[in-house]
């Protein structure tokens, strides 16, 4: 019975660092959310990894995905008068193709 | 995804101008770019042409979506266009041998070769530093293109597994661990060039 619970349990760092990573597309099954957790309480370097991981996603995430006005710089006057006249330039450019597309 | 469903009629209203465009949207478009591809010359280029595509589909947009979200679609395109164009360029050995040493983080009874450290890093101090985002750039070099265009639509395009799956023709069991190298690569390429290297800070 015991042996059983350990072999249930024991996951390997490599199996257990799949499982953060997997974690984060799709859901794991409760085995492996045992699994994991029991892993990761024991496993400083494993743990380390998830922590990094989760720094990371975090990172990304209000990067990517939560991007507030003020935490970034907007185009400028002058980057926008230079877009402006770039997007007139190749719009007459393709209204008459003496270029190619 | 937004391209399809019906063309309910709308009004056109006045012919599309892109200074209008640029005056409303080109703010948010251009933080949009900018959080992904890292370099403001880049993000403007992008900018361009989504606006040069925009005005050359006349009708392209009919009031599906909002104007807005019309064009950001064809920002993110340029944006993908943009990061499998750039793949191109690089020499095809060194992200493949990277590839490879993946399961070298690992030896044969799954331990690590390298055990991870436990960092004092603090992510949000991170946000507003362009040079972190620089390195975050050569790391994504260093994935493959098949695990950066996956990288890119997942991570930073947030895009949810079954569209990544059907853009890359890949099982889902495929995509996950395509998923899995590239985010253990992304994490130890930033260990190694940032937090180890870069950051003196205890």
């Amino acid at each position: 019975m015991k042996g059983d619970l350990t072999e249930l349990l024991m996951i390997s760092c490599e199996k257990a660092a799949k499982l953060i990573c997997e974690g984060l597309d799709r859901p794991l099954s409760f085995r492996e959310r045992v699994q994991l957790r029991f892993h990761v309480m024991m496993c400083s370097a494993c743990k380390a990894f998830q922590k990094q991981n989760e720094a990371l996603l975090q990172l990304f995430e209000q990067r990517f995905r939560k991007l507030s006005a003020s935490q970034m710089e907007a185009l400028s006057e002058e980057a926008c008068e230079r877009l402006q006249r770039r997007v007139r330039e190749a719009a007459e450019a393709a209204e008459n193709p003496s270029d190619s597309e | 995804m937004q391209e399809s469903g019906a063309h309910p009629e709308t009004p056109k209203g006045s012919a599309p101008d892109p200074l209008v465009w640029i005056a409303e949207h080109g703010d948010v478009l251009y933080r949009y770019a900018l959080a992904r591809v890292g370099r403001p010359d880049v993000a403007e280029d992008l900018l361009q042409e989504t606006f040069v595509a925009a005005l050359r589909s006349k009708d392209g947009f009919q009031g599906r979506s909002s104007e807005r979200t019309w064009l950001t679609g064809i920002l993110r395109h340029k944006i993908m266009d943009y990061f499998r164009s750039r793949s191109r360029g690089l020499p095809e050995a060194q992200p493949m041998s990277h590839e490879d040493a993946l399961d070298e983080f690992f030896d044969e009874r799954g331990r690590w070769i390298e055990p991870p450290q436990a960092q004092a890093a603090r992510p949000d101090a991170l946000l507003e530093r362009d040079d972190f985002w620089a390195v975050f750039d050569e790391c994504l070099d260093t994935l493959s293109p098949r695990h950066r265009e996956a990288f890119v639509r997942r991570v930073m395009e947030d895009e949810d597994t079954s569209t990544v799956c059907k853009a890359l023709k890949v099982t889902a069991t495929n995509f996950w661990v395509m998923m899995y190298r590239a985010r253990t690569q992304m994490r130890r390429c930033l260990m190694l060039k940032w937090f180890q290297a870069g950051e003196p800070e205890g």
